[in-house]
């Protein structure tokens, strides 16, 4: 559903909860728990309903 | 002639002055969406409240024939009157007279303006709406920018000078707006930037839009150079009244006080919970600032810019304040070049017209990275340190978690002579983070160990309960004291009070010399 966190991500000590944009599936997940991630890097790929 | 024809000539020559540059341009602004200059200054001023002047003014310039193309006021309606019952000076652009291009006639006006407001110790409101300069009077359009710059200064510091750009603004023109205090921008039917895009194509080869180059949202999400917008001239309008309904009239006035209509000592339990356990949860600072500013309203300034710090005008028991927070769900509430630029500034504002300042602490340090220190952070933090200390308004600060550092110092600290220092129980104001901390300083016992992320862990867990609060502070003084949240606006509302009479300067000097 458009809003569910599906992605946690860490900045600066901070948890920030990433929301779906969509309602959808995850079609993909391009990471792993733990990764550094930079700028424009693909995390997940949703597919809207 | 009879006496009556002369009363008659004049509602005449009235009347066709009012008209502007006639029914059919009238009707072109409104198509556009947009009012014309004197419906604007109705419409923000008080009911029947103008006083018009110059409305007979005439340019002087004959050459390319522009001495047929003369229109009674020129391109600009000036006057005074009153906004929420104080009196006020005004001047709007009218774009109905040669586009509201700017001749010597205009600027002679708007600088007439400038000067009473100035003597007069009363706010200047400057609607601009014009395509720029009068290319046809040359070179004095451009001593006309001038005077009105030179003017903008001496009454900087003196009285509020508010800009709002209700339709193009262009070239010189937009340093007037840039000079001021706020600039506020209407969606959509406004721009402004120094060189637009048919000559950045040319020069640059970049294609952009007007909307895009310098259009209110770009002004006031991505350069920061205007403050407020609003979907429409109605819109824009209230807002100009409500930001001056908080502020003096002058520098030497204290800001208006209403009477206070929420209970001064207003407890709410729910600030307990705002706070999270634990300190990698982002929460949103505007629930606190929320719960207890009076009736719960915050006019929030620069809402779009750099939002990991917020600031805006609040009152308190009737008192207009000023309030800075770090905003924790943002950048983790990092100071970075644009938020210590965006704070210094509203902080400098405050203190020029005794607005006093309340700041809400929750900061773990300044934004790494190359960008940050490449981009100057050394000199633009500099410029909110600076902007605190040099504050001589009440400071009353509270810290809410995280104070480390440098960034601790800066938040109006006691040692930036903060007038009244708070902290809440789950403050946390140390050097570095526990996790920074323990790496440093206990790296030889970790490394010794037999299980060193064990030790880390345990170090980690000491060091929090020893320094990561507010207890060591408060045991030097750093801290008056550590307060219940459910208490925190009786506690800021009794510290206001006692420190309305609060005297004291800056050492005297010529200026001061901020780091730009």
């Amino acid at each position: 559903m458009a809003g569910t966190p599906v992605i946690k991500m860490e900045a600066m000590k901070m948890e920030n909860q990433i929301p779906s944009p969509v309602n959808g599936t995850v079609k993909a997940i391009a990471v792993k728990v733990g990764d550094n991630v930079s700028t424009d890097e693909t995390l997940m790929v949703l597919e809207q309903a | 002639m009879a006496d009556e024809d002369k009363i008659q000539t004049l509602i005449e020559k009235t009347a066709e002055a009012e008209l502007g540059g006639g029914q059919d341009r009238i009707d072109v602004q409104h198509k556009k969406g947009k009012w014309t200059a004197r419906e604007r200054i109705h419409q923000l001023m008080d009911q029947d409240s103008f006083e018009e002047i110059d409305k007979f003014v005439l340019h002087q310039s004959t050459d390319f024939g522009m001495d047929k193309k003369r229109f009674s006021g020129d391109g600009v309606v000036t006057g005074y009157g009153r906004i929420n019952g104080r009196l006020a000076y005004i001047f709007a652009q009218d774009f109905t007279i040669l586009g509201g291009s700017l001749s010597l006639a205009v600027s002679e006006k708007i600088c007439k303006v400038m000067d009473l407001a100035r003597k007069n110790g009363a706010p200047l409101v400057c609607l601009n709406d014009s395509g720029g300069a009068r290319i046809q009077e040359g070179v004095s359009s451009l001593a006309g920018y001038g005077n009105i710059f030179m003017r903008n200064v001496l009454s900087s510091g003196v009285i509020p000078q508010i800009s709002a750009i209700m339709g193009p603004c262009a070239g010189g023109a937009v340093y007037s707006p840039a000079l001021t205090d706020f600039i506020f921008m209407v969606e959509k039917s406004s721009y402004m930037f120094i060189t637009g895009p048919q000559v950045i194509k040319s020069v640059t080869h970049e294609e952009v839009t007007p909307e895009k180059l310098g259009g209110a949202l770009t002004h006031n999400a991505t350069s920061g150079v205007a403050h407020f917008s609003g979907k429409d001239d109605q819109t824009v309008l209230a807002m100009i009244r409500e930001l001056l309904s908080f502020l003096p009239q002058n520098y030497q006035e204290k800001p208006p006080c209403v009477e206070p209509t929420d209970d001064a000592d207003r407890i709410d339990m729910e600030l307990r919970e705002v706070v999270p356990e634990s300190p990698r949860q982002p929460y949103n600072i505007r629930r606190i600032i929320d719960s207890v500013v009076d009736n719960h309203h915050f006019f929030e300034v620069q809402a779009r810019h750099a939002l990991n710090i917020i600031v805006g005008f609040a009152r308190l028991n009737g008192h207009t304040v000023g309030v800075v927070a770090n905003q924790p769900s943002f950048l983790a509430g990092c100071l970075d070049i644009s938020a210590s630029i965006k704070g210094a500034r509203f902080v400098r504002f405050c203190d020029c017209f005794n607005i006093p300042l309340i700041t809400f602490c929750d900061v773990p340090g300044f934004l790494p990275g190359t960008a940050q220190e490449f981009g100057g952070i050394i000199k633009h933090g500099a410029k909110l340190i600076y902007a605190y200390c040099e504050a001589v308004v009440p400071k009353i600060t509270v810290i809410t978690r995280k104070a480390y550092g440098g960034a601790y110092i800066v938040m109006s600290s006691k040692h930036l002579w903060g007038d009244i220092n708070y902290a809440y129980p789950t403050a946390e104001i140390a050097v570095m983070g526990p996790e920074g901390a323990v790496n440093i300083v206990f790296k030889k016992e970790i490394s010794a160990a037999d299980d060193p992320a064990k030790k880390e862990a345990e170090m980690i867990e000491e060091y929090r309960n020893i320094f990561a609060s507010p207890y060591l502070a408060a045991e030097r003084g750093y801290i008056d004291e550590i307060i219940l949240p459910e208490q925190t606006r009786p506690k800021l509302i009794r510290a206001l009070e006692s420190l309305k009479n609060k005297q004291d300067s800056m050492p005297k000097k010529k200026h001061d010399n901020l780091p730009l």
